[in-house]
């Protein structure tokens, strides 16, 4: 079963991704700030991570850094979701190091769609 | 869907996140609906997600203007927020009664609907969800936004220096709306005051003033921080070219007359503020780049550049001084082979750790290691005569030998030795540093001639 590791700040929209995900087969788990993004990472070892960007402590382009940074960490997919739909956002995440990128609210078929093409890459 | 503008993207995103848990929550209960209450349920929910999405078609839909009034912007969320509502309510009561287990996911639906009216009615309470006059402000903030490369006025703290009030008030609370932290002096000993224990990205300094001149403060400012670090931008009632001009070439990043046109100000600032930043930027990337331009990316030791750089300074030091400067190189024995037996992998390696005995051998910090070439490293030792550095070559060789990584093809020993020449030179005015490289590729030569793991010397010149 691939595990997930969720970085979102707001409860609702952790508890709901989160949920959702669980119920299409993958164990999720789930950080609360950027900080804890990076240490859970490093301890969980997820095949792929689900980046908010907009988090407290460490903010998510941050946060993506230093998993690239961390020779651990450096080959897990991450995934950026942010809210703003404005151009630029794509690129700043992707530059930031993550593999792809989706909006905020979550289309799930859409997100699980993204999710399925980064973990066939990994394998 | 086009975000105009950053100040409307963020009321968006404010309000696409209630939006975003309704819809979320409604969906899960859709996927979760139990067969019995299908019939029942299912239709009311999918209202309550009709009505979620028109919502937010409502609020992504580009807005003619930027700026004005909340409900001219969505003139029809009032509508739209009650049908919301009354849906969400006809679902609560069925829902209670027919399926229990979801009343706390319905609970937070309800809970995301309240915020989403409480947003909507703060919004639409402020007389202006950007700015009062709009289309000079807007203007003016198209200008910000073009002459900071289209990032928007990013903010920032001013100082605004000026004798008279009123001026300082007017222009205090503008700038304030338009983002900024603004701080204001009504004098200039004052303001160099406030500079010793306060950080501004631009000051704004009126040149007339009654104690102490804006020509004053400003030769007090650049002889603390040069244009760059501090950036200062002269305001003057005076439109004479001399004005404009002595101000300038005293330091000034810019100037702005009087009476002000707060959208070309407002250009101005943000242009200072942006460029100040920028420059920063570009003076830390520069430090790290040299930093990185240094170092060799396998071992982490110096490189070829960094040695020649280094060969060049000591000898110049050394030719002025009458200085000897001595030089080893040291090569790997037999890498080629090492590669072809055990793999690139295991040659990499095997550098990254010859490259860390050779540094650790260095006791002093002048000495520099340095990745010379493919497998070949390079001490440089200034100051240091012969004798020293054949020891310091010695040094180098045992501690390459005490790795005792495994070479199966070597014909030397069947671990991992290294072959060293060492030089050494007093430069004279016209004698160039390749000439102590050929000298210790000579003596690298003859410990390789005599059965390598050796220090090799042609002695001195």
């Amino acid at each position: 079963m691939a595990r997930i590791l969720l970085v979102e700040d707001n409860e609702m929209n952790r508890d709901m991704l989160s949920r959702r995900l669980a119920r299409k087969g993958y164990e999720v788990v789930l950080a609360v700030d950027g900080d804890e993004g990076v240490a859970m990472a490093k301890s969980q070892q997820p095949d792929l991570i689900l980046m908010d960007m907009s988090l407290p402590v460490l903010d998510g382009w941050e946060a993506t850094r230093a998993i690239r940074a961390e020779p651990a960490t450096r080959a897990i997919p991450i995934i950026a979701l942010t809210a703003h739909a404005m151009d630029g956002e794509r690129a700043k995440a992707l530059e930031a190091g993550c593999n792809d990128f989706d909006t905020k609210p979550v289309d799930l078929p859409r997100l699980l769609e993204k999710i399925e093409q980064q973990m066939a890459k990994r394998d | 869907m086009a975000d105009t503008h950053p100040c409307d993207a963020h009321i968006r995103h404010d309000l696409r996140t209630p939006l975003n848990h309704m819809i979320g929550y409604t969906e899960m209960l859709l996927d979760d609906l139990p067969p019995a209450c299908n019939d029942l349920l299912s239709p009311r929910l999918k209202t309550l997600l009709d009505d979620a999405y028109r919502m937010l078609e409502t609020i992504n839909r580009p807005a003619p203007m930027s700026s004005g009034h909340f409900d001219g912007l969505f003139p029809d969320w009032r509508a739209k927020m009650a049908l919301i509502e009354a849906d969400f309510n006809g679902l609560k009561s069925t829902i209670e009664n027919a399926w229990q287990e979801a009343c706390p996911d319905v609970e937070k639906i309800g809970s995301a609907i309240g915020n989403m009216r409480a947003l909507l009615e703060s919004l639409s309470a402020k007389p202006s969800i950007d700015l009062g006059d709009a289309r000079s402000q807007q203007n003016a903030r198209e200008t910000a936004t073009h002459a900071t490369g289209g990032s928007g006025h990013a903010g920032g703290h001013l100082l605004i220096v000026d004798d008279r009030q009123e001026n300082l008030e007017l222009m205090q609370r503008r700038l304030i709306r338009e983002g900024y932290r603004v701080t204001v002096s009504n004098s200039g000993r004052d303001a160099l005051d406030r500079l010793e224990s306060e950080q501004f990205d631009v000051i704004l300094l009126d040149w007339l003033m009654p104690d102490m001149s804006g020509t004053e403060v400003l030769a007090k400012i650049r002889s603390k921080s040069s244009a760059h670090e501090l950036p200062v931008i002269v305001v003057t009632a005076r439109h004479g070219s001399e004005t404009i001009v002595d101000a300038l070439t005293q330091g000034a990043n810019d100037y702005l007359a009087k009476p002000l046109d707060f959208p070309v100000a407002l250009a101005r600032i943000a242009t200072q503020v942006y460029l100040r930043r920028v420059t920063q930027q570009l003076a830390d990337a520069n430090r790290q780049l040299k930093q990185f331009s240094y170092i060799d990316g396998l071992t982490a030791i110096a490189n070829r550049r960094k040695f020649d750089e280094y060969l060049m300074t000591t000898w110049r030091r050394a030719q002025q001084e009458g200085a000897p400067v001595s030089l080893i190189l040291i090569d790997v024995d037999y890498f080629k082979r090492y590669n072809d037996s055990l793999g690139h992998e295991a040659g990499d390696h095997a550098l990254m750790r010859v490259a860390k005995a050779v540094s650790s051998s260095l006791y002093r910090v002048k000495d520099l290691a340095a990745r010379y070439g493919g497998e070949e490293f390079a001490v440089i030792l200034p100051e240091t005569e012969l004798a020293d550095a054949l020891s310091v070559a010695e040094r180098v060789r045992s501690a390459v030998m005490s790795l005792e990584l495994p070479h199966p093809d070597s014909t030397v020993m069947p671990i991992v030795t290294a072959s060293l020449g060492v030089g050494e030179w007093r430069p004279t005015a016209f004698c160039e540093p390749s000439a102590l490289i050929n000298l210790a590729d000579k003596g690298l030569y003859q410990a390789k001639a005599s059965g390598r793991n050796q220090v090799g010397t042609l002695g001195q010149p």
